[in-house]
């Protein structure tokens, strides 16, 4: 395990072109072994957040530290190598390569005992033994969701950022990828997870923030916010009511 | 019919040499550059000059191989000419196209491109002269295989099939089976995951240039092997990569040699309907074909 475990986000703002912030002054914290959910609206700016943090965004101010080590626009390769890793929504995985390419692939930015990292994948998810020689473009949904987490936990991160990993699954499917999750950071990893299933997410996770039009609109226990009736009702699929507007953090 | 069929098996193979670098840039970095042919000609020269000086340093290296026009001398200038070709390849990316990526668009890419072919085609005709070369007088008096008045093949054409035939093969291997096979694969499909995945983009766009450069150093010396040297070979040869890197897929690199194939025998097999004066249309009708069925090629994915 990489000792790579706690992330402070302080103050950042992000977007993908100089000027244009999607995000602004977005604070967010995952401690070790902590799966922190991102919910809020499409367009919200929950993926540029994941992609700001890896290093895929151009960020006009504001700090990341790393367990206390400042990462701020570090190159996105050395940062994975640092032991975070990032799994995008979509296109996480390389099509044209095998599931053991894959593998061997992500397993190589850790140390030189990927071979062994790859076993365990194997046996963290065993659907991928069967499709072990099988080009990752032929997989199913699900496999492709299995195989993008295995190829960010090859090289033994201690921080995850996910992105959306029930996107375009089947309900099943969504729901044994995070139910996985759990298990994923038990040994200590943190986990940042954006999700668009905010009950799912809430469900499942620690803690959450609340994003809307790029700010943080609330933070607090997971918990505590499923079962908010405000919450509910603005972000969470309930019926809006005009005069409960959102409390800023 | 046979003979038309050898001959694009054996333009095939220098197209698909020659298109593999061009495929891997172009999809990387998502533009169309027009100066990667010039690339062949720099291999060419460069091959030319350095079995001069190894001629002129050792008789021994004078000799000629077994069958072949081509000397020890010419063997080891390949080699040369290679490592040369891949550094100049990358020294222009660090000059020109490295600094526009950052400050403009693909299309001012695809400009300067058409830039510095015309830097590189009139800088080798400088050096040179416009003159035609071959790299050995007795070329042209190279040992016929076969006699069959269906079937002319000279030693140096299988030599060159061959020569081709093993760089693939090895080229697969190292993709297959290497680190570094993984990365430029990883990088072709899609750059930002492999970032994503640990990999330094900066040095694998370098080692794709230097890659590039050198097999089409390789494909140059064929080419000219086959042919003559000359300043425009480059121009003349343009449009076939091009062709062969659509027909492919940009981006797969065995798509581009599948296109290469495809683009010499159609250019081959096409002369024996229609006149010889039409034949630099025909890569220009494969790739209007290519993208009216299949816009992204036999092996491209869209982007």
């Amino acid at each position: 395990m990489s000792s790579v475990a706690r992330l402070d986000v302080s103050e950042l703002t992000a977007g993908y072109v100089a000027g244009m912030p999607i995000i602004s002054s977005i604070d967010v914290t995952v401690g070790v072994g902590e799966i922190v959910a991102v919910i809020g609206p499409n367009g919200a700016g929950k993926s540029t957040l994941l992609k700001a943090i890896a290093g895929l965004c151009h960020i006009e101010s504001g700090a990341i530290h790393v367990d206390g080590t400042e990462v701020t626009g570090i190159r996105t390769d050395k940062l994975t190598r640092s032991g975070i890793a990032f799994v995008p929504q979509i296109e996480n995985i390389f099509r044209s390569m095998t599931v053991e390419q894959n593998l061997i692939l992500a397993g190589r930015r850790c140390d030189k005992q990927a071979s062994s990292h790859v076993e365990k994948m194997l046996s963290l998810f065993p659907l991928l033994k069967k499709t072990y020689k099988k080009r990752a473009g032929e997989l199913s949904g699900g496999q492709r969701q299995f195989l993008a987490l295995a190829m960010a936990l090859v090289a033994e991160p201690g921080l995850l950022l996910l992105d959306e990993p029930t996107a375009g699954l089947a309900p099943i499917a969504g729901q044994e990828v995070l139910s996985i999750l759990r298990e994923i950071a038990n040994p200590g990893v943190g986990i940042l997870l954006v999700e668009q299933n905010a009950k799912a997410a809430l469900g499942l996770a620690d803690r959450a923030y609340v994003l809307a039009d790029g700010h943080n609109q609330h933070e607090g226990e997971a918990r505590a916010m499923l079962s908010d009736p405000v919450l509910g009702e603005i972000y969470l699929g309930g019926r809006r009511r005009g005069d409960h507007a959102a409390k800023p953090v | 019919m046979l003979q038309s069929l050898f001959d694009g098996i054996l333009v095939g193979s220098v197209l698909a040499l020659g298109a593999i670098g061009l495929t891997l840039i172009m999809h990387i970095l998502r533009f169309a550059n027009f100066s990667h042919a010039e690339l062949l000609s720099l291999g060419a020269y460069f091959a030319l000059t350095f079995d001069a000086v190894f001629g002129a340093v050792s008789n021994v290296l004078v000799q000629k191989l077994p069958w072949l026009s081509v000397t020890w001398s010419l063997a080891c200038a390949v080699l040369i000419a290679m490592a040369l070709t891949g550094a100049t390849a990358a020294i222009i990316d660090l000059l020109v196209f490295r600094r526009l990526r950052r400050l403009a668009g693909p299309l001012t890419m695809v400009f300067a491109s058409f830039g510095v072919s015309l830097i590189v085609r009139n800088v080798i005709g400088l050096v040179y002269g416009l003159r035609s070369t071959h790299y050995n007088n007795d070329i042209v008096f190279a040992m016929m295989i076969s006699a069959d008045p269906l079937l002319l093949v000279k030693a140096d054409q299988i030599f060159i099939m061959c020569l081709a035939l093993v760089i693939m093969v090895a080229l697969h291997l190292v993709l297959t089976r290497t680190s570094i096979g993984y990365t430029l694969l990883a990088v072709s499909e899609n750059p930002t995951l492999a970032q994503v995945n640990g990999i330094n983009l900066g040095a694998t766009v370098r080692l794709a240039w230097m890659l590039g450069g050198g097999l089409a150093a390789i494909a140059g010396f064929c080419y000219a092997l086959n042919n003559q040297l000359s300043p425009v070979m480059g121009r003349d040869l343009v449009l076939s990569l091009f062709a062969a890197a659509i027909v492919g897929g940009i981006g797969s690199i065995y798509g581009a040699v599948l296109g290469g194939l495809i683009v010499g025998l159609a250019s081959s097999l096409a002369l024996i309907i229609i006149p010889a004066g039409y034949k630099p249309a025909i890569p220009f009708l494969i790739i209007l074909a290519t993208l009216y069925v299949r816009p992204n090629g036999l092996f491209g994915q869209s982007r």
